[in-house]
């Protein structure tokens, strides 16, 4: 497992010689081993800007992003990072089982097929493994690319909005899913997400961005106690924080 | 900001792709001066010079005129036919398979059986641009069909439902969702058209690019011949880019 | 059975027909303007005659065909890797795409010689062309974010070319491929007729110099059979690998 670390990170985007954009405000982050972290806010607010941060895709303009004391490109190389997109990023023309394949044939292991079984199982895809991406649901695809993220027992899971694509009922189950898989491995998470039921639902912490520049306006440690049911989202305090953190969202919310 | 960096990269692009023309122009030039390629390959500068002489530049634009307007009587006729078999298959869709491989089958009409038959049915003149009305008849018919079947399907369930006539459907959807495929046929349907038009010339019309370059093969008038062979390269170029720029204006207007 | 081939050879027949009225109602001696049927005669009655340079010309323009691409190939792969080498490269390859490479053929005809090698290297270069655009725009048509998972799980060069740009750039290959199809048994031939140094071009060009006007235009209904027939198994190849791969 791993400890995050974002000491004074800000990053800009230059639009041309004069003009920049600041996507991301300073800030510190820290991120606790085995915590599961949610970042929440409106499209463009930089949340996956922190995400591709973390993940060494991108480098800071400022300030130090560090996993357990080292540069995010250290995990990289270790691959010990698993990651899942909105658009799963399935290799179309490889089956389940091939898609799973290739997170060892990249890092130039063989193949755990015994490994990869048990995930198959563990996201209920039991009987798809030689179905290709385009033969599956959207639903089955998320995953199918979170087992992927998972292949190589990474120490830091980063899902960018894993299910944004997905319909409300499928959103809601894979929800649960992810929440039995999650309590299985409890692996260092950070999931971006802009609904507020799914952050509440999944995270230890929820923090809520806002845009231009991007910043941590609110911070919120969720009190549901885990394994978390559907139960949980039908709780008075579920229903009391939801509407307090859509509140929040507003872009006329002001800091406490 | 991702613009930004298209920009950049763009410059730096072009800076690279005009660096890469000048290496080949020089390329060439040491090739030529070396004498690699023995008679055949002259160095650049030789053929420039032809462009210099000026009874060898009227000749060449005597040729290149003849040649231009055979295969821009091709290019319309070929284009005419090849929107109308189109429009054929997209009104009668049981005609379809037929005219799918109709225009294969033309399409692969050898130039050289072709040729001598046209010159004895439609004459020497006539033949450079029939000829370079095929090969563009088959483009614009393929580009054409998988245009008109691009049309966003709700879209059309859209017009069908609002009552649409046949015709304004077509006016309206059909024939403006054809145009980015068609116009990129269209680009390379130029340098076909001057294929067909060149070699067309070979059966023995009375002037033409095509003629210049068999001429001077068998007279070993290599300088001129590597002349022509710009001057056909050249025009194809232009057609192309000019075609390429009405596609990305349409292209812009569309999106 | 019939029905289908109906469907799919009607607008042939009827050309056909077209022709066949065409000679007879029209009064051009016999000797310039043949009837389909008198073709199809000489065919069926001296198959054998047509079968050597049909084989010829279909090994030339199948060779050819697979050289220009695997150049085009290795080169788009070699662009692929540098930008700068792309950058260079590229221009060079818009202008001879451009360029009409038939009109070539009698300049490499001088520069390599009247010889079938000459035959090879013209289709190979008209070939060449399509498989090195369709690989090069291939080789970046990647699934979304992809390029980002390899990024992520710290991919080498050569596991991201293996794993993730060649297999991505296959349908485009296939596209290639068929486009390489329709001109490789035209250009072939025309080579041949040109060069003389074999295969159904050059027994157009000795047959018509006979005037065996028969002979000559079946040897190029041989040449258009066998280009349609590529054409066609080409697109069929394309189909079947757009499903695979889409």
């Amino acid at each position: 497992m791993a400890t995050i670390e974002l000491k004074g990170v800000s990053k800009e985007f230059r639009i041309n010689r004069e003009r920049s954009v600041l996507a991301l405000g300073a800030m510190d982050l820290t991120i606790r081993e085995g915590e599961f972290i949610a970042l929440l806010g409106p499209s463009g607010c930089g949340k996956s800007t922190i995400l591709n941060l973390v993940a060494g895709l991108d480098e800071p303009s400022t300030g130090t992003v560090t996993v357990d004391g080292l540069p995010p490109l250290q995990l990289q190389a270790k691959q010990q990072l698993g990651i899942a997109f909105q658009e799963h990023a399935l290799l179309p023309w490889r089956s389940v089982e091939g898609n799973l394949e290739l997170p060892f044939q990249i890092a130039g292991r063989k193949p755990d097929r015994e490994h990869i079984a048990g995930l198959i199982e563990l996201v209920g895809l039991k009987g798809f493994e030689s179905a290709r991406p385009s033969q599956l649901s959207g639903g089955m695809r998320q995953r199918v690319s979170i087992a992927r993220a998972l292949c190589l027992d990474p120490k830091l899971l980063l899902l960018d909005e894993p299910f944004g694509a997905l319909d409300a009922v499928t959103r809601r189950s894979m929800n649960l899913e992810l929440q039995r898989i999650w309590q299985e491995k409890q692996i260092t998470t950070i999931l971006v997400t802009h609904t507020v039921e799914e952050a509440l639902f999944l995270a230890d912490r929820v923090l809520v961005m806002s845009g231009r520049p991007g910043r941590i306006v609110r911070e919120v440690q969720v009190p549901f106690p885990r394994p978390r049911a559907v139960e949980t989202m039908r709780h008075e305090l579920f229903h009391h924080l939801v509407d307090d953190l859509t509140l929040s969202l507003e872009p006329e919310y002001k800091e406490p | 900001m991702q613009r930004a960096e298209q920009q950049d990269g763009g410059l730096q692009r072009t800076l690279y792709q005009v660096c890469g023309f000048l290496l080949l122009l020089a390329a060439w030039q040491i090739a030529g001066k070396s004498g690699i390629g023995g008679k055949t390959l002259p160095a650049l500068t030789e053929v420039l010079r032809v462009y210099t002489i000026s009874w060898r530049r009227a000749l060449l634009l005597r040729a290149a005129a003849a040649t231009v307007s055979s295969a821009g009587i091709g290019l319309l006729l070929g284009t005419t036919l090849g929107c109308l078999t189109a429009l054929t298959a997209q009104l009668l869709p049981a005609l379809e398979p037929g005219l799918d491989r109709l225009a294969v089958v033309v399409n692969a009409l050898p130039a050289i059986a072709l040729g001598p038959v046209l010159v004895i049915t439609a004459g020497r003149e006539a033949t450079p641009a029939l000829l370079a009305a095929i090969p563009v008849f088959f483009l614009i018919y393929v580009a054409a069909t998988s245009g008109l079947h691009s049309a966003d399907r709700r879209l059309g369930q859209f017009f069908r439902a609002s009552g649409a006539s046949w015709g304004t459907r077509f006016r309206h959807l059909d024939a403006i969702s054809a145009l980015p495929a068609l116009l990129n046929g269209m680009k390379l349907a130029v340098t076909t058209a001057m294929i067909g038009a060149v070699v067309g010339e070979w059966f023995g019309a009375p002037t033409g690019l095509g003629i210049v370059i068999l001429n001077t093969m068998q007279n070993f008038q290599i300088p001129l011949m590597w002349a022509a062979v710009l001057v056909v390269a050249g025009i194809s170029l232009t057609g192309y880019a000019v075609s390429g720029w009405v596609e990305r204006v349409v292209e812009r207007r569309m999106s | 059975m019939i029905l289908r081939f109906l469907k799919k050879s009607w607008a042939v027949i009827l050309l056909l027909l077209l022709w066949q009225i065409g000679v007879m109602t029209s009064n051009y001696n016999s000797i310039v303007v043949v009837s389909p049927l008198s073709v199809l005669q000489d065919l069926t009655l001296h198959a054998s005659v047509y079968i050597v340079p049909a084989l010829w010309t279909t090994g030339f323009a199948l060779g050819g065909l697979l050289l220009g691409m695997l150049a085009g190939l290795a080169l788009a792969i070699i662009c692929w890797t540098s930008k700068l080498l792309s950058g260079l490269l590229q221009s060079s390859a818009l202008l001879l795409t451009a360029t009409p490479i038939v009109c070539l053929i009698p300049i490499l005809a001088r520069l390599f010689g009247y010889q079938s090698r000459t035959e090879l290297l013209t289709v190979a270069i008209m070939t060449f062309f399509p498989s090195f655009v369709y690989a090069g725009s291939g080789l970046r048509r990647l699934p979304p974010r992809s390029p980002e998972l390899f990024h992520a799980l710290h991919a080498s060069r050569w596991k991201r070319l293996v794993l993730l740009a060649l297999p991505a750039a296959i349908p485009e290959l296939a596209v290639a491929l068929r486009v390489g199809t329709a001109y490789s048994i035209l250009v072939t031939v025309v080579a041949e007729f040109l060069m003389q140094t074999g295969g159904l071009g050059d027994m157009f060009a000795v047959t018509m110099q006979q005037f065996n006007l028969h002979r000559a235009l079946g040897a190029s209904v041989i040449a258009m059979a066998l280009s349609t027939a590529l054409y066609e198994a080409s697109s069929g190849l394309e189909k079947q690998v757009r499903l695979r791969f889409a």
